[in-house]
């Protein structure tokens, strides 16, 4: 959406609001938030009004139909086409925050050049990428106007890599060496990289008159775009394939002239006063060669001799053959002040935006390149944040340009403490609004959240808020955000997370699935309702579903009590069947029992489980005090009102039995001490 | 670039409101018809598919409100009918919900396979409880932060505010009326604060759209423990006009929480603690004092009469950036606040005037504003045959 005006004054108003039209029946629009960029609008009316008390009176709704509108927006790079862009920009940025992290060593001025350059180059698969899909009959457009969306959308990211490549040039490998080096250089070979028009119109040339190229109505302005991008040598070659050249002394005089052209190169190690001072000299023997009339014969030599002259009229007139006002500012600064600053760029833009019709006339394009050329970034990012749909492009090269140069953001050096705060805030605030709209999306969440991590003030509150919201569809979906949040520290979001995921397995009756979550969150209530689950589900069943997990809870159990008597009553039942060791689970039991660590629902549940122990002829499992124990909890239990009717019936169902066999089972237990005691004693 | 798509609710009357769950991917619509619909964003076949729909109430249902995640698929509803009630989806067929569920049943079998006449999976809401305290219509209903426990605030007609809290997590069907406070105005909204730090006490806010009185309309109350009490700890003496709408702004880290209140006009209002170390010390003494003493400092940040008529409803989006507001002008407009705190309104949404025929717009560009390419001076692409304008990019509601 909008950013924050970044512009420094208070005064400045923010932008107008953008117009959106819904497809919704006018009238009064309620609405409400969903995750995201997504808004749902809904006719109704204001205030609301009950119908139904007005004697059931239809109203003028009634009956119609109530749509809802859901909008969204910010959703462009959902497109499968742009997954690669993503990804892989976001291994640059990692890349770039990993270079630039304290306790790393310096990194100058050819490691930002670099990533710069894979930023581009990502641009540029992705551009082929979509060309690929435009050719895809198809994925043809059916809106009827015949253009692809990808051809659209192909065209806009070799805009966006037009501007990423000037502030490269102007910005990135220019200002932190000097900010009066000559750029020139840099700036030609940026404008022949994307206005290849020259080569196009020489390759028409040859192919089509390949006997008399001068013949075709090309020739001379593929000549002359050669000369106004400086690529003297292939201006050179075209030049030599005129049927007249070697006959003609002009010819060669041009040919020599144009070979002459001093060219200024940041390897040959040469000084910007002696290259001055060459050029000069250079354009001087030009037009003395005029002025001789050495070109007197033919008009089309003459009026390039008058450009290599640097001659304001035939710069002027040349205007006509360039597509666009940089195409033509630069070729007209390689022949009338080579050795331009970039401060003097912005004078030298303005008057060429002039020439072409003024500002007005233009495009956010023309409007973009301008203020990178003013060096104006504030004011880049903010065209690039108003004009286009997400934050991709703004964030990331708002995040390189505060690396390579936080002050970059003010022309004015005094100010730049607080220029870099300005650009550190706007940094973050991109940022955040481009990982949040990757948070946003089902699956490229994760790589949103990468760039949380590397927002400072604002990025752990977000992220957190983020996460917990994304939608829990898989348990391998709820363990990734679990560990990302643990990584983090964001220890709610694990609890959170684990204790949805448990009543999700609870409704659905998984509940040594759910179980196995409450354990993970700690959360003690919860686990106890599960233990409490599984103990009726036991009562109902005979069968424990989740046995594995019961068997494998070690210290987690203590997480609460009813979970420590599950699991004890798991031991006591692998005792009797696995282990055959009847002692011990008789003691066992009674002390589940006796110490009151069953729940009350359950004693009937351990009392008939007591009776094969009772009724045991061979041995006497119980002691005779155990035994009385026992009885004592029939007798509380027997008496006990708040006793679900379940147990009720099943306990007066079994009374008796439990009730006799305990006697005996004392009765022997008794007899069988007293023997033992009288037997100590006789020794 | 705006994405649109319509949904066609197929309720009877008015919709009076749209709540979407915790994660968005869930949307409840309740309406004068005295139904509750839900909604379940399908994946598969990115579409909202209704999955339930019954009669709630026997009067118009005016709000439906989620609780969190962690409580269950729950909802609240109020209603004209003077009652309030709290549903929860039973286990069962739902497999639409999530991929953890349960197997598709095997009546509906794999959803890809599944053919247009098949009628999606009903899930089933069984009504938990009813609130059944109010002598008139229960205007809202609202659920506390997860944080607070399972509560639920209603106010009324009436001017009555209710807290209950379900006593047993586990069991919904017991919930205990534990609060009541009389504001004394026919109360028209309420919302929770989302506690901007642990230890400072819940607050919420009621809001009244009484026209007949002068006084402020906007009734900010805070929970005192010592007492148990909710205590009315200030009344926005700025807002007098009548109050339809309110709403908290989500805790992003803010030291302040931000209310913004829906009147004749929108007004954003900051609570901020009035000082920490004296709210860490809270000592019962200090409370018996009287009148109760705020302890936050109130400031109106804005008032914004963009919609030049009276402002009705107002939301906020999750990561508390965005401020949406709908007015009687008949537009939604998108709100954000730029990094001096200053409000300003960065998009309108208006409706075309024409009513619901189903329209989809799947039509997507990098571009919200066609002046990138709308060329006055074309910039031809070097290999691409191009002939850029605006049309190229856009359908036509675009333009």
């Amino acid at each position: 959406m909008i950013l924050p005006s970044v512009s420094g004054g208070g005064g400045s108003a923010p932008p107008p609001p953008t117009q959106v039209t819904v497809p919704q029946s006018g009238g009064a629009l309620g609405v409400a938030w969903q995750r995201g960029n997504a808004l749902t609008l809904f006719p109704t009316r204001f205030p609301p009004l009950d119908r139904s008390a007005g004697g059931g009176a239809a109203g003028s709704s009634g009956g119609q139909t109530q749509p809802l509108t859901l909008v969204s927006w910010e959703r462009s790079l959902f497109e499968p086409v742009f997954r690669k862009l993503i990804n892989e920009s976001a291994q640059i940025f990692i890349q770039l925050q990993r270079g630039v992290a304290p306790g790393c060593r310096d990194v100058g001025r050819d490691f930002y050049l670099q990533i710069s350059r894979q930023y581009r180059s990502v641009i540029r698969d992705c551009q082929e990428l979509l060309d690929g899909a435009g050719a895809d009959p198809n994925t043809m457009a059916v809106d009827g106007t015949g253009d692809t969306p990808s051809v659209a959308q192909s065209e806009l990211l070799y805009k966006l890599e037009l501007i990423w490549n000037l502030v490269e040039v102007l910005v990135i490998e220019t200002r932190p060496v000097s900010k009066n080096g000559i750029i020139l250089p840099q700036l030609v070979q940026w404008c022949c990289l994307h206005f290849p028009e020259a080569d196009q119109k020489a390759r028409h040339v040859l192919t089509e008159n390949p006997e008399q190229p001068e013949m075709h109505a090309h020739f001379w302005d593929a000549l002359l775009l050669f000369l106004i991008q400086g690529r003297t040598e292939q201006a050179q070659k075209l030049l030599r394939l005129h049927s007249d050249f070697g006959n003609t002394e002009a010819f060669g005089s041009l040919d020599e002239l144009i070979r002459k052209m001093p060219r200024y190169s940041p390897q040959l190690m040469m000084s910007s006063v002696d290259f001055d001072f060459r050029f000069k000299h250079w354009q001087k023997e030009v037009r003395s060669r005029l002025d001789e009339g050495d070109f007197a014969s033919s008009h089309e030599l003459h009026r390039l001799a008058l450009v290599l002259s640097g001659s304001e009229e035939a710069l002027s007139e040349m205007a006509d053959k360039c597509e666009t006002w940089y195409q033509w500012m630069i070729g007209k600064l390689l022949f009338t002040q080579p050795d331009v600053k970039s401060y003097d760029l912005s004078y030298h833009a303005q008057q060429a935006i002039n020439k072409f019709g003024g500002l007005s006339g233009m495009t956010s394009l023309d409007s973009i390149l301008l203020a990178v050329m003013e060096s104006d970034i504030a004011q880049v990012i903010n065209e690039l944040s108003s004009t286009l749909d997400n934050h991709w492009f703004p964030a990331h090269l708002l995040d390189l340009l505060y690396h390579t140069d936080p002050s970059a953001f003010e022309t004015n050096p005094e100010d730049a403490i607080a220029a870099a705060n300005a650009c550190g805030s706007l940094r973050e605030y991109l940022i955040l609004e481009y990982g949040t709209c990757l948070m946003s999306h089902r699956s490229l969440w994760q790589v949103g959240a990468l760039y949380m991590d590397h927002c400072p003030t604002q990025g752990k509150y977000r992220l957190e808020l983020l996460l917990e919201r994304i939608p829990l569809d898989t348990e391998t979906k709820a363990n990734k955000i679990m560990a990302m949040a643990n990584e983090r520290g964001m220890y709610s979001i694990v609890g959170s997370t684990c204790r949805v995921m448990g009543m999700q397995a609870l409704r659905e009756k998984r509940i040594g699935s759910a179980m196995a979550w409450a354990l993970r969150s700690q959360d003690a209530q919860f686990t106890t309702f599960l233990a409490d689950q599984l103990l009726l589900q036991y009562c109902e069943e005979g069968s424990f579903t989740s046995a594995d997990l019961l068997d494998h809870l070690g210290s987690s159990m203590v997480l609460s009590d009813r979970l420590t008597f599950l699991a004890k009553y798991r031991e006591f039942h692998r005792l009797c069947s696995e282990e055959q060791d009847f002692k011990a689970a008789a003691s066992l039991l009674h002390s589940l029992m006796w110490s009151r660590m069953a729940p009350k629902y359950f004693w009937v549940t351990l009392l008939i489980d007591a009776l094969p122990f009772v009724s045991c002829q061979d041995e006497v499992l119980l002691s005779s005090e155990q035994t009385y124990e026992l009885l004592h909890c029939l007798q509380e239990i027997s008496k006990d009102e708040s006793l679900p009717k379940k147990q009720k019936l099943l306990l007066e169902e079994h009374e008796p039995q439990i009730r006799l066999e305990l006697s005996r089972n004392l009765a022997i237990a008794l007899m069988e001490e007293g023997d033992e005691q009288a037997i100590t004693l006789a020794r | 670039m705006y994405h649109c798509e319509t949904l066609e609710s197929h309720h009877k009357d008015l919709v009076h409101d749209v709540s979407f769950n915790w994660y968005g991917n869930r949307l409840a619509t309740c309406s004068s018809d005295q139904s509750v619909k839900i909604w379940e964003w399908n994946t598969d076949q990115q579409s909202w598919d209704c999955s339930a729909s019954w009669k709630a109430h026997s009067g118009s249902v005016w709000k439906v409100n989620w609780a969190h995640p962690e409580f269950g698929n729950l909802i609240a509803t109020c209603s004209f009918d003077r009652t309030a009630a709290v549903w929860e989806e039973m286990p069962g067929d739902s497999f639409l919900l999530s991929g953890t569920g349960a197997p598709p049943p095997s009546s509906h079998g794999n959803p890809n396979l599944r053919t247009e006449g098949d009628a999606p999976a009903q899930s089933h809401w069984v009504k938990k409880v009813t609130m059944v305290d109010s002598r008139t219509s229960v205007t809202d209903v609202k659920f506390a932060p997860k944080i607070l426990g399972l509560i639920l605030a209603t106010c009324s007609a009436d001017g009555t505010l209710r807290i209950y809290e379900a006593s047993d997590v586990m069991n919904l069907t017991n919930w205990t009326l534990q609060h009541e406070i009389h504001t004394k105005l026919p109360s028209s909204c309420i919302c929770w604060n989302h506690a901007i730090a642990k230890f400072l006490p819940p607050v919420l806010a009621v809001g009244s759209d009484d026209a007949t009185t002068k006084g402020g309309k906007v009734f900010i109350y805070e929970y005192h423990e010592p007492s148990r009490r909710w205590e009315n700890i200030e009344t926005l003496t700025s807002v007098s006009d009548p109050v339809h709408d309110m709403a908290f702004s989500p805790n992003v880290g803010r030291s302040f929480s931000i209310l913004g209140i829906t009147s004749k006009e929108l007004k954003i209002v900051t609570l901020k603690p009035k000082n920490r170390d004296a709210l860490l010390s809270d000592n019962p003494n200090i409370s018996e004092r009287t009148p109760f003493e705020s302890k936050y400092e109130v400031k109106l940040a804005g008032s914004f009469n963009d919609h030049k008529s009276t402002v009705w409803r107002i939301c906020w989006n999750f990561t508390a950036t965005i401020l949406a507001t709908s007015g009687d002008d008949g537009n939604v407009r998108l709100w954000k606040c730029n990094y001096k705190d200053n409000w300003h309104c960065v998009a309108t949404l208006k409706g075309d005037g024409q009513s619901a025929s189903i329209r989809n717009h799947p039509n997507m560009t990098l571009l919200k504003d066609q002046s990138f390419n709308n060329s006055g001076m074309g910039l031809n692409k070097a290999n691409a045959n191009t002939n850029a304008n605006a049309s190229s990019f856009t359908s036509g509601m675009w333009k």
